[in-house]
């Protein structure tokens, strides 16, 4: 349940994630930076991805943007975290209680192969053949 | 018994279930690994620079490391990991970082550089 519940919410995060990272982009320098950017004058000269290149552009990206991306994160690390599969306990004592006494002290020696047991079967197949018959 | 020569190997061996020590170190594996390539893409994507980008590692792994805690040990680490709470909010922070500027370079250069 909880794991179909993490894929789901780290899934969401991820796409979310996606569309952050598509619109940052997509997103196009706004008049008013462009304005006030001290390399405005440059801006209209040369072109923009080489600028962008060598970082004479300020990004400054929309706080919509900066939100959906740190939200995205951390629903995809509770996804993750969800999704990711239970951890054991890894203490010997606890693992000792689950188990039982013939599981653990079992040893060729205490197997015994003269019992009733054998004497049990045949009466019982007599018994079956006698009511069969009968 | 194990052919470590470290004088506490025997003793771990006794004390404690070294088939869910393993369980336990990949699932947190898992969900470091995961958590490096997310926090590596966010921090390409909001194109953070140099000691912003460490910063917002340090953050994210804190945030992860008290999840992981907080949900999967019921703050009960001692129950899960030899080392207690040092192991969740320690290991693999290293081999993270690397995971992580890996990410963070592939998605700033998809998302700022080459448009």
């Amino acid at each position: 349940m909880s794991q179909t519940l993490g894929r789901v919410l780290s899934l969401v995060g991820i796409a979310f994630l996606a569309h952050s990272a598509f619109s940052t982009y997509e997103r196009k320098l706004s008049p008013t930076m462009v304005a006030t950017s001290q390399y405005a004058a440059n801006i209209q000269s040369t072109d923009l991805s080489y600028l962008n290149a060598v970082d004479k552009v300020e990004s400054g990206l929309p706080i919509e943007i900066t939100a959906e991306c740190l939200m995205a994160v951390a629903v995809a690390l509770v996804g993750i975290v969800l999704c990711s599969g239970d951890l054991k306990n890894i203490l010997m004592e606890n693992e000792m209680t689950k188990q039982t006494i013939d599981k653990l002290d079992t040893a060729p020696s205490f197997i015994t192969f003269n019992h009733r047991g054998r004497r049990a079967v045949s009466a019982h197949t007599l018994l079956q053949r006698r009511s069969h018959g009968s | 018994m194990s052919a470590d020569a470290q004088g506490s190997g025997s003793e771990d061996v006794h004390k404690y279930v070294l088939p869910y020590i393993m369980h336990n170190a990949k699932t947190m594996q898992f969900a470091r690994a995961c958590l490096a390539a997310i926090s590596g893409s966010a921090a390409g994507i909001l194109g953070l620079k140099n000691f912003q980008g460490f910063a917002f590692y340090a953050v994210s792994w804190i945030f992860m490391s008290f999840l992981l805690l907080a949900v999967k040990t019921q703050f009960k680490p001692h129950l899960f990991f030899k080392g207690g709470v040092k192991d969740i909010f320690t290991e693999g922070l290293i081999g993270g970082l690397l995971s992580y500027i890996l990410f963070h370079t592939f998605l700033y250069g998809l998302v700022h550089l080459y448009q």
